[in-house]
């Protein structure tokens, strides 16, 4: 679902980056409101959680793959806002680090995974879970949401691709960016989030909701029970010690091949398309330090998993700043 | 005396009373010293980012697990040197050796937080134990001794005699200009007549010449229970680790 650079026209990129820059001032005015400020630093777990989540490719026949988002999941835990904000910092690591999802289309894919997916997904959550509600309940709802959020996230993103050739074609009628209309992206995106992704999305959710209830960090902010914990509660500790052992998994990421519909280079669009549109031929490129999560002559999965680990690091590391400006 | 002088002496007092001192589970202050050192040669030898990036990984992740408070100063300097770095490198850049560029300032980002991280968990008293039990030459633990101690007792002095200045003085003047000259003669002034006092008291406590650390300074491997005996065995094994990661990565 990480829309590269020059599958949209800058045009487009610039309306879905003006779209979510009110949405950013909201939750960050939300957040500095409503989230308690010892609990700024668990929105670093929540945003290590997403990014080591969206490494999980999950194969689906025919050789695309696709990933969990975890969107939901941190809505649920810290609320909408934040979960926004940790999945928008989670995007922006990823697209200036590893070169996953373009920096033109960073709006765009916050748009997606960080404002579409954890709202629609915490609204779902929250019409289900109205009144005293059994543990196993919480789960199913949560389950629920997430699968209809990262769908609703899906048909977000094919919309946006689908868009494309009827907005912008060069003089002979060739699209200049993405090549599929509206009928070739929706089928397909929608095909494997339906199915195998929304599945994927679903199991991630639960499990990890399922861990944090037993360990007592699923109330991260303190919502539910209006008890705010300390930061250093056991549960945190625990949550950290569930974020090292998926990254030492993150390399059964590897085992599924091909890449994910939309994701494409240039070469393989103009196999598949019979050409190369001409903005995706002389658009803009991005030179990550760690291209594709992987890190020079190491073995793809050692690689992978050092991205891991510099990818969580550095979100924790971020979001504890940010928790100690805050606070003092 | 400057703010960010006292910062300094700060945090090396600090780093006494917030390093590891956990009772019989601790790792030999030598091995974290001379694992540091040791990954600081493999980067420096390294002719590509991977053995840094690798190291920087393992660093980031004990610095993510240090409390909010403590992560700033711990990153402020590395990142300080590694934006400095970055600067005198811009000419590389330009000359068409961008990769130099990024792999020297990764490598000068990796050392300094490595000796940041290792003074975090070190304390400074452990440190010179450290040194000694790698058979530094006494007079040189002497020295860092000595140094640390006089900058503490001096910039108090220091700092007594510029708020004596500042207040004697009526009208608004800059008295870093109009009173440093003064405060540092006097300072220069005072260290001397200290030496020569602590000469003449270490005469009459029988000094030779030679100076001796304290064994009661280096720890010992009885003092470890079975799992800190565990624990040092384990560190010991990332020499190796790291010099067969270091010959792959090449």
């Amino acid at each position: 679902m990480h829309i590269p650079d020059n599958y949209l026209s800058p045009q487009t990129c610039a309306v879905m980056t003006a779209v979510m820059v009110p949405a950013w001032a909201v939750s960050i005015r939300k957040i500095r409101k409503e989230l308690p400020k010892e609990k700024l630093a668990m929105m670093g777990a929540a945003a290590a959680l997403s990014f080591i989540g969206m490494m999980f490719n999950v194969p689906l026949p025919g050789g695309t793959t696709g990933h969990a988002v975890g969107g939901t999941l941190a809505a649920i835990l810290l609320g909408p806002y934040a979960a926004c904000i940790s999945i928008s910092t989670a995007l922006l690591l990823q697209a200036l680090l590893f070169g996953d999802g373009g920096i033109l289309a960073f709006g765009a894919n916050c748009f997606n995974m960080a404002l579409v997916l954890p709202f629609v997904g915490y609204a779902l959550y929250r019409l289900m879970t109205r009144g005293r509600v059994s543990e196993k309940r919480r789960l199913v709802a949560a389950g629920f949401a997430s699968y209809i959020g990262i769908n609703a996230a899906a048909l977000c993103a094919a919309i946006e691709f689908g868009i494309q050739p009827m907005l912008f074609r060069n003089a002979a009628g060739q699209p200049l960016y993405c090549p599929y209309g509206l009928s070739v992206s929706i089928p397909a995106m929608m095909g494997g989030h339906l199915t195998i992704f929304g599945i994927a999305e679903v199991v991630f959710t639960v499990l990890i909701l399922a861990f944090c209830d037993r360990v007592g960090a699923s109330d991260f902010a303190g919502k539910r029970s209006g008890v705010v914990q300390p930061s250093a509660a056991p549960g945190s500790r625990k949550v950290e010690a569930l974020i090292a052992v998926l990254i030492v998994l993150t390399p059964i990421g590897l085992l599924a091949e091909g890449t994910a519909w939309g994701e494409w280079g240039t070469e393989e669009v103009a196999s598949a398309a019979g050409f190369t549109p001409a903005g995706m031929a002389h658009g803009f490129e991005w030179s990550a330090l760690l291209p594709d999560y992987s890190v020079g002559t190491l073995p793809s999965w050692f690689g992978y998993i050092l991205s891991a680990v510099i990818g969580a690091a550095v979100l924790i590391i971020l979001f504890k700043l940010i928790s100690r400006k805050s606070a003092g | 005396m400057d703010p960010k002088f006292i910062r300094v002496l700060g945090n090396i007092l600090q780093s006494d009373s917030v390093a590891d001192k956990n009772g019989t589970i601790w790792i030999f202050p030598v091995q974290r010293l001379v694992l540091a050192v040791f990954c600081i040669l493999l980067c420096a030898l390294s002719k590509n980012a991977v053995f840094t990036v690798a190291v920087i990984a393992v660093e980031l992740v004990r610095t993510a697990l240090l409390p909010g408070e403590r992560i700033a100063g711990v990153l402020r300097r590395p990142l300080l040197a590694a934006a400095f770095t970055a600067l005198i490198m811009i000419p590389a850049a330009a000359m068409g050796y961008p990769a130099t560029l990024g792999n020297v300032t990764l490598k000068v980002f990796e050392s300094v937080l490595v000796l940041v991280l290792l003074n975090e968990r070190v304390s400074w008293k452990d440190l010179t134990g450290a040194f000694s039990a790698l058979h530094l030459p006494d007079v040189f633990v002497y020295t860092l001794d000595g140094t640390v101690r006089y900058l503490v007792i001096l910039g108090r002095f220091c700092t007594r005699l510029s708020e004596a200045v500042r207040l004697r003085t009526f009208r608004k003047t800059n008295w870093r200009k109009s009173g440093a000259g003064g405060i540092m003669g006097t300072v220069i002034l005072k260290s001397n007549e200290m030496t020569s006092a602590q000469y003449e008291a270490m005469i009459c406590r029988g000094f030779r010449g030679s100076y001796h650390v304290s064994s009661l300074r280096c720890r010992r491997w009885k003092d470890l229970n079975t799992a800190g005996k565990i624990l040092n065995l384990l560190y010991a094994c990332l020499f190796p680790a790291l010099l067969l990661f270091f010959i792959t990565a090449r």
